[in-house]
């Protein structure tokens, strides 16, 4: 096995100092010094300020904010509501039941997708993902008008179908908060393991028959535990994400007082200019919580080997007949994909097409009108704003995809630092957006660098954001890929990145495909960083969105939220179709 | 081998995908100042005569041309009114560019105190309210001390003397209530009618307004004011946040909704058949619409057309058909979803009755929100 970090001093006296830089340049140390100056840029100075600001009184602009001043009264003062423990525990449930949620079904929509023969598995495949094209800012107001125990049309079709007083569902519950949250993260834990048992080898689950166990057992047995490093990663970025999910606690848990930790930040540093100290101060609570679940994810991961599907040996991917059970998980998955995307769309299709939120009747539907699309379209802004998004949506993917690439392959082979890009590339899922937003208006603006407001400013943002989660998938799937592949490259004259580009990423493709989507769509829906870092010129669709939120305009948003749907599902399959001809597996 | 070669071509295709949009695109960086003339730098143009007025907006004209005619408008609003109301203004003076900058209030404002912290102002006009007054003019200094000829006959009570600011326009704040749920005669008349037992969990109230809430405490008093929110949080209100709260007024999700502003959202909601009624209570909380010039505004010469422009008969007389808002100049016309006002006491919030922003946001919080 290659080791990174040889001993230079062993040799000094002995080599010429040209042989010794030879050594040092090598590609690989080049390339792994550029990977950690980049990563410690982007990730390590906003985690700086961070734990810097959060034991300050002053504000980065301030006279005094370099001295040597401390002060513990940030902490003081997160503890001084007397929420923050009944908050947490709040939190606690809302997380770990949405990402349960999300979990579960993620999770039986990939296995369906990847490991069996079940019908409509592409269509199923594109359904859960292009959930992820619906505006943030539109999901709690299509789940209130669904089911808000007064107006939610499924609680008043199920009062006008049964008789009954009470409501089916209440959105407003705990209940509900999990539900709708865990529904929003369902894309994500699909993307991850619908990787992770896409390569997967069936002859360990045909083994496992042969030898007499049930269709349930080979899942049980061979299939669940083999994709335990995909399943963990998403699991911990599921937690973090619903952690720090702020629009539908906020929005929606408002009505019973359901407080979680992103809404008692909010409520907490509403007063301008941000206390960002204070802001920091709980954001040190999750990196803390961050740091513990990626210690816990490295231990877990310490026996990375065994998890290597994919190696030199014979690889067969059959997937499993479900016999008789076709139909009936076909039914099951589409049940499942009913509020994970359809009643979400439905609600969305009814919105545009109304200029104003009506129950469903006849006199309704005798009304409905296109002018929403015709207006979505005609937006001022719009199309610059599509652009903006898919520009640094295109940059930031190249970046994410890259970085995460090669700190996964340190990582995962277990060379000399690579764990410690493994923690630069973990650490950003426990930094909320409005501390990276600030964080980089300071450095774009106090630095001598001429970006503040462009693109580039944008796409630096967007890698330290959304790197953690393509990471974690990367590194999921790389810890699949035995290091005998490269190896054997490596022996056959290739070079360190030769070895990497012609068999490592084309192995890579299907985790690579899911962190580009998932970086374009982020690109998209991201707001809260972005509205402090935009310019006049590089507004996004998302702060186009924001501006006609703020405008009341909710029917031509839902349809700007069905086209971005429309466009989304056609580049999907069309790419899947490219694909297919190409003979390709890596299709989404 | 193929892989790898499709691989690259996809990464290549993004790459020239990227450049290509990089090309069309271009961010704008934070400008420089531009000096203005000794003559044209004035603090205030109220005292002028016509002929010095004339003249000193003929030079203003050259000046806004020869700094490239460009305005950097920072705004919470509404995107649609914003723009609706710099497009009048450019229909005036066609060499002006609009570059508008939006978000909400924390991020505007923490992004003109870093820029002019860095050396690298940025915006020229700020809309917004008495906490960006408070903040951006009284704390940090970033105004500009700039009177327009518009400001002179205003009446004392919408001339905002003490702020960093031009009032061009304002809203108020009303009650709402579902037609279909609610006949006009018995809908609730004044805020203390929500107290009353009969609207028990059946009334909503809009957490966003901490503005309407303020103003309320400074026309009653502290101590009453206080009384009556915590009456009327006792009666189990709805908190709602977030613009779709006419939309869930208009469904039902609750009778009637305070407090609301009767805009441009509302009249074009009743309009299109939404069932909502607007009460004026006998005493109507007004919240100015404060323009802010700043200090270190690129471009000056703009900035200042801009702020006569606001004051003048030419947008006082627009303000009502563009932004479904209602002028500060008395006498202009008015949009109908606000003529109750015209039978009401207005009482107009400012930044020094506001209060303590701190202390409102607490009060507020501990009121509606986390009860």
């Amino acid at each position: 096995m290659a080791v990174l970090v040889e001993d230079g001093a062993r040799h000094a006296g002995r080599d010429s100092l040209a042989a010794v830089l030879r050594r040092a340049a090598s590609p690989r140390r080049v390339v792994y010094a550029l990977v950690l100056i980049i990563l410690v840029a982007q990730v390590a100075a906003p985690i700086a300020i961070l734990l810097y600001t959060s034991v300050k009184d002053a504000r980065p602009t301030d006279a005094d904010f370099f001295s040597l001043q401390f002060t513990l009264e940030n902490f003081q003062q997160a503890f001084a509501s007397g929420r923050l423990l009944q908050v947490t525990w709040t939190t606690i449930q809302f997380a770990l039941g949405s990402t349960l949620v999300a979990l579960a079904l993620g999770t039986f929509l990939a296995w369906v997708v990847a490991r069996t023969n079940a019908p409509f598995r592409q269509v199923i495949g594109l359904l859960t993902i292009v959930q992820m094209a619906v505006p943030g800012i539109l999901i709690p107001v299509a789940w209130t008008f669904l089911a808000s125990p007064e107006i939610g049309v499924l609680n008043v079709a199920w009062r006008e179908l049964t008789g009954a007083d009470g409501a089916l569902f209440n959105v407003y519950s705990m209940a509900g908060l999990i539900l709708v949250n865990g529904l929003t993260m369902v894309p994500m834990v699909y993307l991850f393991v619908v990787t992770v048992f896409s390569s997967m080898n069936s002859s360990l689950e045909e083994a496992a028959e042969v030898s007499g166990a049930a269709k349930w057992q080979a899942v049980r047995d061979i299939s669940l535990p083999l994709a335990a490093p995909g399943i963990a990663a998403v699991a911990i970025m599921a937690l973090m994400r619903a952690w720090e999910s702020f629009e539908i606690p906020w929005f929606l848990g408002l009505k019973e007082k359901i407080f979680t930790y992103a809404s008692e930040i909010y409520l907490r540093t509403s007063t301008p200019p941000s206390d960002v100290g204070l802001v920091s101060t709980y954001a040190v609570f999750m990196l803390a919580g961050a740091v513990i679940m990626i210690w816990w994810y490295d231990r877990f991961n310490k026996a990375g080997e065994r998890y290597a599907v994919i190696s030199g040996k014979n690889f067969s991917s059959v997937r499993m007949d479900l016999g008789r059970w076709r139909a009936p998980v076909a039914v099951l998955t589409f049940l499942v994909l009913t509020p994970v995307i359809l009643l979400p769309l439905l609600m969305l299709l009814w919105l545009s097409v109304n200029p104003y939120f009506q129950q469903v009747s006849w006199d309704a539907i005798t009304n409905i009108s296109f002018d929403a699309y015709v207006a979505a379209v005609q937006t001022p802004n719009m199309v610059q704003g599509f652009l903006n998004s898919l520009l640094v949506g295109v940059l930031a993917a190249i970046g994410v995809l890259a970085l995460s690439t090669l700190a996964a392959w340190f990582s995962a082979r277990r060379l000399a630092g690579g764990r410690l890009l493994y923690l630069l590339t973990s650490v950003p899922m426990a930094l909320p957006n409005v501390i990276v937003g600030v964080s980089f208006l300071w450095i774009f603006l106090i630095a001598p660098l001429p970006i503040y407001s462009t693109h580039w400013a944008l796409v630096i943002a967007y890698i330290t954001l959304i790197i953690a989660v393509v990471g974690r998938l990367i590194n999921a799937r790389m810890l699949q890929i035995s290091s005998e592949l490269e190896e054997a490259a490596q022996v056959a004259g290739a070079s360190f990145l030769r070895a990497i580009w012609t068999v490592v990423v084309p192995l890579l493709s299907p985790a690579l495909l899911a962190g580009a989507l998932i970086t374009m769509v982020m690109s998209f829906r991201e707001l809260q960083t972005t509205l402090y870092l935009a310019g006049p010129q590089t507004r996004t669709a998302a702060v186009v969105m924001f501006d006609m939120a703020g405008d009341g305009q909710f029917a031509n948003l839902a349809a700007f939220g069905i086209i971005t749907f429309a466009v989304l599902l056609v580049g999907l399959v069309g790419y899947n179709r490219l694909n297919a001809r190409m003979g390709l597996d890596g299709g989404i | 081998m193929s892989r790898a070669a499709t691989t690259l071509r996809v990464a290549a295709s993004f790459a020239a995908v990227a450049l290509a949009l990089s090309a069309c695109g271009g961010g704008a960086d934070a400008g420089q100042a531009t000096a203005l003339s000794e003559k044209l730098a004035v603090q205030s143009t109220v005292g002028m005569s016509d002929a010095e007025y004339a003249e000193y907006m003929k030079g203003l004209e050259e000046a806004s041309k020869a700094e490239g005619g460009v305005i950097k408008y920072y705004f919470s609003a509404p995107a649609a009114s914003a723009e609706k109301m710099i497009n009048l203004f450019i229909e005036k003076y066609p060499w002006v560019k609009l570059e508008y900058t939006s978000g909400g209030t924390l991020e505007l404002i923490e992004r003109v105190i870093t820029e002019n912290a860095a050396g690298r102002p940025s915006a020229d006009v700020l809309q917004g309210g008495p906490l960006e007054d408070r903040t951006l003019c009284r704390d940090k200094k970033l105004c500009l001390a700039y009177d327009p000829r518009g400001e002179a006959d205003l009446p004392k009570d919408r001339a905002y003397a003490d702020c960093g600011c031009s009032v061009g326009d304002f809203f108020t704040f009303h009650i709402l209530y579902n037609k279909n749920k609610v006949p006009a005669a018995e809908a609730p008349k004044t805020l203390e009618d929500l107290t009353d037992p009969k609207w028990k969990g059946r009334f909503g109230i809009n957490v966003d307004q901490l503005d309407w809430f303020a103003g309320v405490l400074a026309q009653m008093g502290e101590e009453p004011g206080l009384n009556l929110m915590k009456a009327i949080a006792a009666n189990d209100p709805v908190a709602y946040t977030g613009p779709d709260g006419l939309e869930k007024l208009a469904a039902g999700e609750f009778d009637v909704a305070l407090p609301q502003t009767a805009t441009r959202q509302v009249r074009d909601m009743i309009d299109k058949g939404a069932p909502i009624g607007i009460v004026t209570t006998p005493v109507t909380i007004a919240q100015p619409d404060m323009y802010f010039p700043l200090a270190n505004a690129p471009h000056p010469a703009t900035t200042r057309l801009y702020m006569e422009w606001l004051m003048s008969d030419d947008w006082q007389n627009k303000v009502s058909e563009a932004v479904v808002k209602i002028p500060i100049r008395p006498g202009a016309p008015i949009p109908s979803s606000a003529e109750g006002i015209l039978k009401s006491e207005l009482f107009f919030e400012t930044t020094d009755n506001f209060g303590d922003y701190d202390t409102r946001v607490q009060q507020h919080q501990s009121i509606f929100i986390t009860g």
